[in-house]
């Protein structure tokens, strides 16, 4: 065996060396060596400090066979982790034992190799995306699962209110008994009407102004069994989901007033319109009775009670007039704040 | 036995009494009809579930004139009521007791006996739509209805029989 200070001229390299047998045994290793694998003792076998032993044996074997320089790449574990460097090997000797020199030049990054992390690191990303959409989808479909359920239940119960108030008719005495309940039944099949539309439109903020005066018009004529004719004009335009109920209970109200102070049940004729010049709106319910009261402070009822205070709820501006019957127009903005300008 | 079974009564007052737990319907006393009355679609099976709601629709049909061979809240109450009284129409509700749904009723009532169903449900979506479409229903009805709305809409579907 020779002797490591046969070796001390690869001190003079500033790449680690090592020499090593045939078996991969630690004969020799310079000061750069040193550095780099940490302390190595003499017939330690270096396969120890690579990531891939059989390729460490592979290279020996290549190596060995030649006293010119030849070249191979070997992963190593060094003190700062594993680092990959191009291994230039030769034989160096035969007597007494072979002895094979390797200098580690470290590879540096090439482009390939920067691809394949950015790669590696896209692949990840993908994957933790596929799981958040993953986890995402399963919480919408929660969610809608959730939102189906509650508005069944919301119509269930609406369900159970107006059979109570069905039954609860069945028992009255009176005629003035009876048109109670038919009043409140009215108003809570208007909001039912609202609950209906915000659940069967796609938009979560409001339902068609359309959609919602037609409701309206059909839950009162099938409610009253009133043959009216109502006419309806209305835009394209949305009503906010929290101006909804309300709207449909004035709508409601100013309806029953038109049949019951206009020319009756069965051949008033009552005309209905949404417009909106810029901002605001403008809902009219016109009949073709005798028109209003003289004085506004005469103009009293449960109704229009009803329907003062929910326009001062969405912030609109009612007026009460006599034009070619009774008029009743209701001005309004949809904001946040309710108020009219 | 004399007391007619449950499922074969219309008149709202039976709804307070109390289930024969021997009701075997061969041993009614109530004479069964399995011919269809002259007016098509007065005669209505009530597929429903719900106590109040049951009670309300059944006095609200019976007002109105149509005649209400019964009240099922399941699917084997449903089918047994349309063996014996072979109804014009069913007002299914979508949601009932048991394991089978208002829309499996539909179906299995259909092609037993050709009766059609008018859904009457909060349940009224695309999928529910869709899973109906083999019982040809009438129609559906969207709840919460009232017992008015409830008959005027039925009177206009049940024109689609003729």
């Amino acid at each position: 065996m020779s002797h490591s200070s046969d070796y001390g001229v690869s001190d003079l390299f500033q790449d680690p060396v090592l020499i090593l047998d045939i078996e991969g045994r630690v004969r020799h290793l310079n000061r750069s060596a040193r550095r780099c694998f940490g302390d190595l003792h003499p017939d330690q076998p270096f396969a120890q400090r690579v990531e891939n032993p059989n390729q460490l044996q592979e290279l020996l074997r290549r190596f060995s066979s030649c006293a010119e320089p030849s070249f191979g790449t070997l992963e190593t574990k060094t003190k700062d982790g594993t680092s990959r460097f191009k291994v230039t090997g030769a034989r160096l000797s035969t007597i007494p034992a072979i002895a094979i020199g390797l200098r580690f030049s470290p590879v540096p990054p090439s482009e390939f190799t920067i691809l394949s992390h950015q790669i590696k690191a896209l692949h990840a990303e993908i994957h933790q995306h596929r799981i958040a959409r993953r986890r995402l989808e399963e919480a919408l479909e929660t969610n809608q699962t959730l939102y189906r359920e509650l508005q069944h239940r919301v119509k269930n119960h609406l369900q159970i209110v107006m059979a109570m108030f069905g039954i609860a008719r069945r028992k009255t005495k009176t005629e003035r008994e009876r048109d109670l309940i038919d009043l409140f039944e009215r108003r809570i099949g208007a909001v039912a009407e609202v609950q209906h539309l915000m659940y069967a439109v796609s938009s979560m903020v409001g339902v068609p102004a359309v959609d919602l005066v037609n409701a309206i018009a059909k839950n009162f004529r099938e409610l009253t069994g009133s043959k009216a004719t109502i006419k309806i004009e209305a835009i394209s335009d949305e009503f906010l989901n929290e101006y909804a109920s309300p709207i449909a209970l004035i709508l409601n109200e100013l309806l029953s007033n038109a049949v019951k102070y206009g020319i009756g049940v069965d051949s008033a004729a009552i005309e209905l319109s949404v417009r909106r010049e810029q901002e605001i709106f403008e809902v009219v319910v016109q009949d073709h009775g005798p028109g209003f009261a003289k004085n506004p402070a005469d103009i009293r009822g449960s109704g229009l009670d009803l329907v003062r205070g929910l326009c001062r709820q969405i912030g609109a501006i009612l007026t009460l007039e006599t034009r070619g019957g009774a008029r009743a127009t209701i001005r309004f903005k949809q904001s946040s704040g309710k108020r009219v300008n | 036995m004399n007391q007619a079974p449950f499922l074969m009564t219309a008149l709202p007052s039976i709804l307070f009494s109390p289930i024969d737990e021997d009701g075997d319907p061969e041993e009614s006393t109530t004479p069964v009809s399995h011919q269809r009355p002259t007016t098509i679609g007065r005669r209505v099976l009530i597929v429903e579930d719900n106590f109040l709601v049951s009670t309300d629709f059944e006095a609200s049909l019976v007002e109105a004139g149509y005649d209400v061979v019964g009240i099922a809240v399941s699917r084997d109450e449903a089918v047994r009521a349309c063996e014996m009284s072979l109804p014009d129409i069913a007002l299914v509700d979508v949601r009932l007791l048991g394991d089978l749904d208002g829309i499996d009723v539909a179906i299995e009532i259909y092609h037993r006996f050709q009766i059609r169903a008018i859904f009457v449900t909060a349940n009224a979506d695309d999928h529910s739509r869709a899973r109906a479409r083999s019982a040809q229903p009438l129609g559906w009805i969207t709840k919460p209805v009232s017992g008015k709305s409830l008959i005027s809409r039925l009177d206009t579907l049940r024109g689609l029989l003729s």
